[in-house]
């Protein structure tokens, strides 16, 4: 516990909104999400659109409010410090990588100007400045040649190295991912994921990955949380997350995923859930989930779930799976 | 009429500003056949939907043939030949919410598909509608049919475009993308609701995609492009079990796996996607191929390389597949 980077604790973001019928309603968008992430280890987000992962991330880095719960970076609260210690801290030492590199560029600015931005802003100096440029860049397998070009001039795939380099350049100890990969091609994803793989080993990062993709959070997570409507399904070790799922959730969702792999695809059985997932201003009173699971009773749609662990290291909030 | 092929596409091209996107494609699908067309952005795979459809953008300037159930296309006129399309085929895009008339009642949107393609009245298009609504999954269909696509999720926007496409019942229906803006658990349901319709009805498909497990999932035959041709064609079973060009090889094994090593250093190919139309000469892949020498400088046929004579490959080196492991 004690030796985690990163430690939260009951996490919430609720947002105040107003509905079409022009009531005001809460909208919660992460509500009571708690994990460590360790020095060097991969924690990852999964779950569908609305599920929160993306705004839990946020949360972290100060980009969402947060409503309430506790946040521990490397043995401080968050909470007891001053607002701009707290931003000083989350800007030197956690940084972010978007989704679409070619949003997350200014188009004007060479790849050079790109990566130096953040030292920049920091009073990095000049020398400094070009050393750590150098280094990012070779860390990402970018050629030096490319740093006067524009983000334009560069493929989607060196686009996305570029905002790696970028998010290296001060040297942070976590990084939230989110989503990098999806908006990649299927042949130069494996190559920012290596790349990504090969920078943890090398500089001891930590990174809050978040995606959709199953199939990538389990080739490069150490642990999964799977989210549905701003709750945590299940929690725990990829391997046992994967292997042996508890929640219905997890089973539905790892069955949905097309294997690229015609035998085994056909072999098996899809769980495929009736209906959609619910507004998050909609969200069910007791499990989330009810509304779609296929082992729901009457108490699931009064009573929220609490967390069980399971004997394989998991945890999960499920009445019917809980052992009675 | 009965043993023509529902599409025959022989030699297309398609070339913008002297750009060639689509380059000598043949493309067949039977009665009750899912043919995959898969490959990464810019390969020419929507494109060429589009040109089967006659939808290609006005620059656009086509070659080759596009034949339904025997029926050049070409030999037609204008009129008969969006005719013939209407009757015969319906088109499913990747963004649903895009597809739709923002302004128009969803209802009135799978309607109006059946005026269009038969000239039905608008009475009887409207209990069509709704039939064929609640057939793909739509609870509550009059409550629906008077909605607008803001109203729904991307979900139940993607079962309207799928209404909208079957409500004349087409033989063929082109599906670019149809699942790869929603979520897994909605994807499996509507894949699973494609496979029912194409059971029920015997309809053939050209399914595009770049996800290798919506393939693997819904194909009968698999065509892999790269760089605006085919690159390797055959039964889905034969082309993933043995997959005969490199590239195709490669693809397969860059993907991260549910089963198996985790956190291993994962296959790549080298370098990019070459720009649209700024093909390399010869064989398109050359420049990313491990197996690529000079040989490759010559563009090669998509000829048999095993016994199966409906399984070929485009490359001058399948003899040499093993050095890729």
């Amino acid at each position: 516990m004690n030796d985690a980077l990163l430690s939260v604790t009951d996490l919430r973001v609720h947002y105040p909104v107003t509905d079409r019928a022009g009531n005001r309603r809460l909208l919660k968008a992460v509500d009571g999400v708690s994990f460590d992430i360790g020095r060097g280890r991969t924690l990852a987000l999964v779950g569908e659109s609305g599920c929160g992962k993306s705004t839990m991330g946020y949360g972290i880095l100060g980009l969402a409010p947060i409503t309430s719960g506790k946040v521990v970076y490397d043995g401080q609260d968050l909470g007891t410090l001053s607002t701009a210690a707290r931003r000083a801290l989350l800007a030197r030492e956690m940084q972010i990588v978007f989704q679409d590199p070619a949003a997350a560029l200014n188009p004007k600015m060479t790849i050079a100007e790109s990566i130096c931005e953040p030292m920049r802003i920091r009073g990095v100096d000049a020398a400094e400045q070009d050393r750590r440029l150098r280094r990012v860049m070779d860390l990402v397998g970018l050629s030096t040649v490319q740093a006067p070009r524009l983000p334009s001039q560069v493929s989607g795939g060196q686009r996305q190295r570029v905002v790696i380099a970028r998010a290296l350049s001060l040297d942070p100890k976590l990084i939230v991912c989110d989503e990098p990969v999806s908006a990649l091609d299927v042949s130069i994803r494996s190559q920012v994921l290596n790349i990504l793989m090969e920078l943890q080993a090398e500089l001891g990062l930590s990174y809050l990955f978040i995606s959709h993709d199953l199939s990538v959070v389990r080739h490069i997570a150490d642990e999964v949380i799977v989210m549905y409507l701003g709750r945590v399904m299940e929690q725990g070790p990829t391997d046992p997350v994967f292997d042996t799922p508890t929640h219905p959730y997890t089973e539905a969702l790892l069955s949905a995923i097309p294997l690229p792999d015609p035998v085994a695809q056909r072999a098996r059985k899809r769980i495929v859930l009736q209906g959609e997932i619910p507004s998050p201003l909609a969200a069910p009173e007791g499990c989330p989930f009810v509304t779609r699971c296929p082992i729901s009773t009457a108490r699931c749609v009064t009573e929220r779930p609490a967390f069980t662990s399971s004997s394989r290291g998991t945890a999960f909030a499920c009445h019917e799976r809980a052992p009675s | 009429m009965t043993d023509m092929p529902l599409l025959a596409v022989r030699d297309l091209s398609v070339s913008i500003n002297g750009a060639k996107i689509v380059d000598g494609l043949d493309l067949t699908v039977e009665r009750s056949e899912i043919h995959a067309l898969v490959g990464e952005s810019g390969c020419g795979k929507s494109m060429t939907a589009l040109s089967i459809l006659g939808l290609q953008p006005a620059a656009a300037k086509i070659g080759g043939s596009v034949a339904l159930q025997g029926t050049d296309v070409a030999s037609l006129s204008r009129r008969a030949a969006g005719k013939l399309r209407r009757k015969t085929m319906s088109v499913i895009f990747q963004e649903p919410v895009a597809a739709l008339n923002p302004l128009m009642k969803v209802g009135d949107q799978v309607a109006e598909a059946l005026i269009m393609s038969t000239g039905s009245d608008r009475g009887r298009a409207r209990s069509a509608a709704l039939e064929v609504m609640a057939h793909v999954g739509i609870s509550d269909p009059d409550q629906r049919y008077d909605q607008y696509p803001f109203e729904l999720s991307g979900g139940m926007c993607q079962r309207i475009s799928i209404a909208a496409a079957l409500i004349s019942r087409p033989q063929l229906l082109i599906a670019d993308e149809p699942t790869t803006a929603l979520d897994v658990t909605i994807q499996a349901a509507i894949l699973d609701l494609m496979k029912a319709l194409r059971r029920e009805t015997g309809m053939g498909m050209v399914l595009i995609t770049h996800d290798m497990g919506v393939v693997a999932d819904m194909a009968d035959r698999v065509s892999v492009m790269y760089a605006g041709r085919i690159v390797e064609t055959g039964p889905l079973h034969e082309v993933f079990a043995r997959p005969t060009h490199p590239y195709t090889s490669l693809l397969l094994s860059t993907i991260p796996r549910l089963v198996g090593p985790r956190k291993t250093e994962l296959r790549t190919i080298a370098g990019t996607v070459p720009d649209i139309g700024r093909w390399p000469d010869g064989c398109r892949f050359r420049t990313r191929c491990p197996l690529a020498d000079a040989a490759c400088g010559a563009l090669p046929p998509l000829v048999a390389h095993d016994a199966s004579v409906a399984h070929l490959a485009a490359c001058w080196h399948t003899d040499r597949l093993e050095a890729l492991a």
